[in-house]
């Protein structure tokens, strides 16, 4: 802390007139939050719980929260559903004013970011085993000072792709890079074809896939000390991505093409999209020849070293300032149970969390879920620091760059390598 | 104040049979009456006007950020720290850059059309003048989330313009996908937002001007040109400068259509300085915000100060 005193005293003076509060810290503390001491686990929960879920999370909780009051008949659940994109903002509000709710919903690729402001508890023992926990789910609730928040459920992405049209083709479903590239090639010379391999446009948060690619090659974008962006894998992994616009297989602009018209034979999404297919072939809606043979789903095809993918999912975590932290780690120690982790996939199809879980009859019934559950131990967190939301602009602006071939993959790499260094992780 | 001395104040309240109200102590009650009517807009503008005002001006000298919302004052401070980063910054400059393309080429283009509408439309009958004010106001009230579908629709590459264009024999742009096009492609749209509201305000000036001036200026044999520039022109000035300023502080926070058309792209050709404002936000870096919306702050003062010494010489 170099800093004048004359400096930091007008900086309060500045600060302390505008009678926003009376809060006058003396200088920057440790990151972690002191607010109540030691976390507890309430034996049996009371009082009220506040939650704030992330959207079309409430009935699942509202579901589970009933069944917990049975056990638990002093507790009263005050359960409200907030759009994911407000997610950030409000627990910039709680934080900073202190008053909020108990138990918050993040994203996985958000959680750093509120841990960082000082918004959740640190989890006390107890609470989860994260050894039964997904390793990349446990990355992503992991703060500067340890866990802070508890992976609920997980999702992650895989290939989708037009089977029907593949296999008039004579292609099966691509298990390498070669065999994505040739599928590609392929859907797109085809008469009428338009697109092959429908990448998430730079505007659309590129991070996402290239980040995986760099991991397919057995690369990471950061280590212990720092970012590692300047990299060969990252560079392989922006060519790679770079090939598909190039190529003209992945659209740069908007585009009326799509899966089902067959515009955009092949891409990498959720399961959800299982659903979305599903309901529009029942509808009607579905272009004629769309069938559910039509939707093909595999894992990821494998760089030259794995096939890692994206994962992302909902983790609770236990509002720093709430009053009722005993009673909230109680109810999520509880969701954490096997029970309850395979009663959520049964209510709303949400994968557990828990490893073993996910052995649950009904999840390898299911053949999008098998696929999911092959795909699971495969898979690259986000990067979880309060700087990944600014870098993973940072990338989709070189990667539009480079897309664009304005600058090379290498340049690229260099550029985006010295502005993460200055930034930092950011906690 | 009930026993206050009978002074000689203003003769009338002497004589009242009631009690004596000094001048001082009424005009301190009429002062009091017309806080406690202003008190309201003072209290709300305070709250949610001044004091974020001020705060955020304090916040950008200092290194405010995400990690440092619970304790806002144990920051440090920086100084002119953060105007000097935001200012060498490529990206901001490029965002500068935009903005000011856009308000270049947006208001003179905004102010002209809302001119010629307004002008038209005080020379129609009173019905159809209401029937056309109320369809080019539209746009000012439609939300802009579901315009954007249709503008979007509409600058596709093969979408409604691009139709037209070819209909005259022109191949037409992707526009939103061009670096090129992009920008102009957001100052139509936003041009076309904005008419309706100048065009109000330019129709109340034109109403405002006396008949009487303009007929003694056709006894003298004055034309409809004639009269346009040498009567409505200079006799509406000070609603052009009102509207030029009004305007050009709207343009200077370009933020809606790069947000929901283009989220800054492609290639960064069409983020605003505000879109650029919102990002540092976003990603937990307020007091880089701040400075750059003091910035922003200070380009649009800088307009505004250019714009009233240049068109108050004519009023």
């Amino acid at each position: 802390m170099k800093h004048s005193a004359l400096g930091r005293g007008l900086a309060i003076a500045a600060l302390s007139t505008l009678a926003i509060g009376s809060l006058v810290g003396c200088g920057r503390t440790d990151s972690a939050p002191t607010s109540g001491g030691e976390e507890t686990i309430a034996d049996t929960a009371t009082g009220t719980i506040e939650i704030w879920a992330a959207a079309g999370n409430g009935d699942a909780l509202q579901t589970l929260a009933d069944e917990f009051s049975k056990d638990n008949p002093d507790v009263t659940f005050e359960i409200t559903e907030i759009p994911w994109g407000e997610i950030i903002t409000l627990n910039q509000t709680a934080a900073a004013s202190g008053t909020g709710p108990d138990i918050v919903m993040t994203g996985a690729d958000q959680t750093a970011t509120v841990i960082a402001m000082g918004g959740l508890a640190p989890v006390p023992e107890g609470v989860f085993t994260p050894d039964d926990v997904y390793p990349a789910a446990v990355a992503s609730v992991t703060g500067e000072n340890g866990l802070y928040a508890v992976p609920w459920y997980v999702e992650t992405r895989f290939l989708f792709y037009r089977a029907d049209i593949a296999a008039e083709l004579g292609f099966s479903a691509p298990t390498t890079w070669d065999e994505l590239k040739e599928l590609s090639a392929a859907f797109k010379a085809r008469p009428g074809g338009e697109f092959g391999y429908g990448l998430p446009r730079p505007v659309e948060n590129p991070a996402q896939v290239i980040v995986p690619f760099v991991s397919q090659q057995g690369g990471s974008v950061y280590d212990d000390s720092g970012w590692t962006i300047d990299t060969p894998e990252f560079v392989t992994a922006l060519d790679f991505y770079k090939g598909f616009f190039e190529r003209g297989e992945s659209a740069l602009s908007t585009t009326e093409a799509t899966f089902e018209n067959g515009g955009v034979p092949m891409y990498t999404s959720g399961p959800w999209m299982v659903d979305v297919y599903g309901d529009m072939i029942k509808e009607g809606t579905a272009p004629e020849g769309f069938t559910e043979d039509s939707v093909g789903f595999v894992p990821l095809p494998s760089g030259s070293a794995n096939n890692d993918s994206y994962i992302g999912g909902g983790n609770l975590g236990v509002f720093a300032q709430s009053d009722n932290r005993p009673s909230s780690w109680k109810f999520l120690q509880w969701l954490l149970e096997d029970d309850q982790q395979k009663e959520l996939f049964d209510i709303a199809g949400s994968f557990p969390a828990l490893v073993d879980s996910a052995d649950y009859e009904p999840i390898s019934d299911s053949p999008v879920m098998a696929v999911l559950k092959e795909q699971m131990p495969n898979t690259v967190e986000t990067p979880s620091f309060p700087a990944w939301s600014q870098i993973s602009q940072l990338i989709g602006t070189y990667a539009e760059r480079v897309a664009y071939g304005e600058v090379t993959s290498a340049d690229a790499a260099k550029a985006i390598q010295a502005e993460a260094d200055q930034l930092g992780f950011g906690w | 104040m009930t026993s206050a001395p009978s002074r000689d104040v203003g003769g009338e309240t002497l004589r009242q049979p009631r009690k004596y109200v000094t001048l001082a102590a009424r005009r301190r009650r009429t002062a009091v009456v017309a806080w406690l009517f202003a008190a309201p807009f003072v209290i709300s503008f305070g709250t949610f006007g001044v004091i974020p005002l001020v705060s955020s001006f304090a916040m950008s000298f200092t290194d405010l950020r995400v990690t440092d919302i619970r304790t806002p004052f144990a920051v440090n401070f920086v100084g002119l720290q953060n105007f000097i980063d935001v200012l060498s910054d490529s990206s901001f400059l490029n965002a500068l850059r935009n903005t000011l393309m856009f308000v270049i080429f947006g208001v003179p283009v905004s102010l002209f059309i809302a001119l010629v509408l307004a002008v038209m439309l005080n020379s129609l009958g009173r019905r159809a003048a209401t029937f056309f004010r109320v369809g080019y106001y539209t746009p000012v009230v439609t939300t802009i989330v579901a315009v954007a579908v249709v503008w979007r629709v509409m600058y596709q590459d093969d979408g409604l313009i691009n139709s037209l264009l070819a209909s005259i024999g022109i191949n037409g742009p992707n526009w939103l996908a061009d670096t090129t096009t992009a920008l102009p492609a957001l100052t139509i749209m936003a041009v076309w937002r904005s008419i309706g509201s100048s065009m109000v305000i330019f129709l109340a000036g034109l109403q405002a001007i006396p008949m009487d001036v303009k007929e003694a200026s056709s006894v003298d044999g004055a034309g409809a040109v004639q009269q346009f520039f040498r009567i409505t022109i200079p006799m509406m000035m000070p609603t052009i400068l009102l509207n030029a300023i009004l305007t050009t502080t709207g343009f200077m926070q370009f933020f809606d259509e790069p947000f929901v058309m283009t989220n800054g792209g492609p290639l960064e050709s069409t983020t605003s300085i505000a879109l650029w404002v919102f990002r540092q936000f976003q990603w937990g870096n307020y007091a880089m915000g701040s400075a750059a919306a003091y910035v922003l702050f200070a380009v649009i003062a800088v307009f505004a100060l250019i714009q009233f010494r240049f068109l108050r010489q004519r009023t």
